[in-house]
């Protein structure tokens, strides 16, 4: 659920990535064979400027990498990342696990304080 | 694979009574000193502790880094159970781009408490169901492809 740097950096790639319809139809299209850049523009409405700015977000992600074939420049999925997604569930659980670790320390920590409180109070009232 | 909603379930006995493990949470006093991972701070940690009373947590790290928390409480039950609703990670727009529902069970046990965590998300960043569909996509044309291989070879 909450915050982590893990969390915020994995958001921050793969889910940044993917939040943008274009981008999840350049990955459709691209998924089944390396396709060179400038067909994947082509089938797009927008810009070529827009498309290729897409396209390095995607590669920035890690979701898809560029080959120089000759003269042409391929893009080619890079569907494994995707798997960060899906392993969601375990990035969780690892987060949850620690903030009960945490309180279980603070816990210890404030017990122990505590004790250690006590046992001086009571040595000062047996001092009287 | 549902990644709209999904859940996770942690549990851990605690060497401490009900009541304490309970303030632990519901103080926001205590609750700031062990929420946030080594490194980071809780600057602002608010809890309206009843059905529908909004609570706010504040986390800041290095370099001004700084995520809020949003929620609500949902059932809150005396040192039993707590429910509430958190969104976070907000988008270039600002709105939420998780949400999730939490219920944390409080119960005495031998040697302390078990606390037992269940995370339920309710939203998930947009895209990530579209996700799922291409990783499906993916693997028909690896088992196309096996099928193709296995019959070659037949």
């Amino acid at each position: 659920m909450f915050a982590t740097e893990r969390l915020h950096i994995m958001r921050r790639d793969v889910f940044q990535a993917i939040a943008d319809p274009t981008r999840r139809e350049i990955l459709g299209m691209i998924a089944k064979q390396p396709l060179n850049v400038n067909s994947v523009a082509e089938q797009f409405d927008v810009s070529r400027t827009a498309v290729y700015k897409h396209i390095k977000i995607l590669i920035e992600c890690g979701l898809v990498e560029v080959e120089q074939k000759g003269r042409e420049r391929y893009c080619e999925a890079r569907l494994e990342k995707l798997s960060e997604v899906s392993e969601w569930v375990e990035q969780y659980r690892k987060l949850w696990t620690n903030k009960l670790d945490s309180l279980e320390r603070y816990l210890e920590q404030v017990q122990q304080q505590e004790a250690s409180g006590k046992s001086t109070r009571s040595a000062r009232a047996k001092r009287k | 694979m549902d990644t709209t909603r999904k859940e996770v379930i942690v549990s851990k006995l605690l060497k401490a009574s009900r009541e304490r493990v309970y303030r632990a949470w519901t103080d926001p006093e205590q609750f700031s000193k062990w929420w946030g991972p080594e490194g980071y701070d809780i600057p602002v940690c608010e809890f309206d502790l009843r059905p529908g009373g909004a609570l706010r947590i504040d986390m800041s790290g290095a370099g001004g880094w700084l995520m809020r928390m949003d929620g609500n409480f949902v059932e809150v039950v005396d040192n039993e159970k707590l429910v509430f609703t958190t969104a976070a990670f907000p988008d270039e727009e600002g709105n939420p781009t998780h949400e999730h529902l939490n219920t944390i069970l409080f119960a005495e046990e031998e040697g302390g408490t078990r606390v037992t965590v269940t995370v339920t998300l309710l939203r998930v960043p947009e895209g990530a169901a579209a996700v799922d569909g291409l990783s499906d996509g993916w693997k028909s044309s690896l088992d196309q492809l096996e099928q193709r291989l296995f019959s070659i070879n037949q």
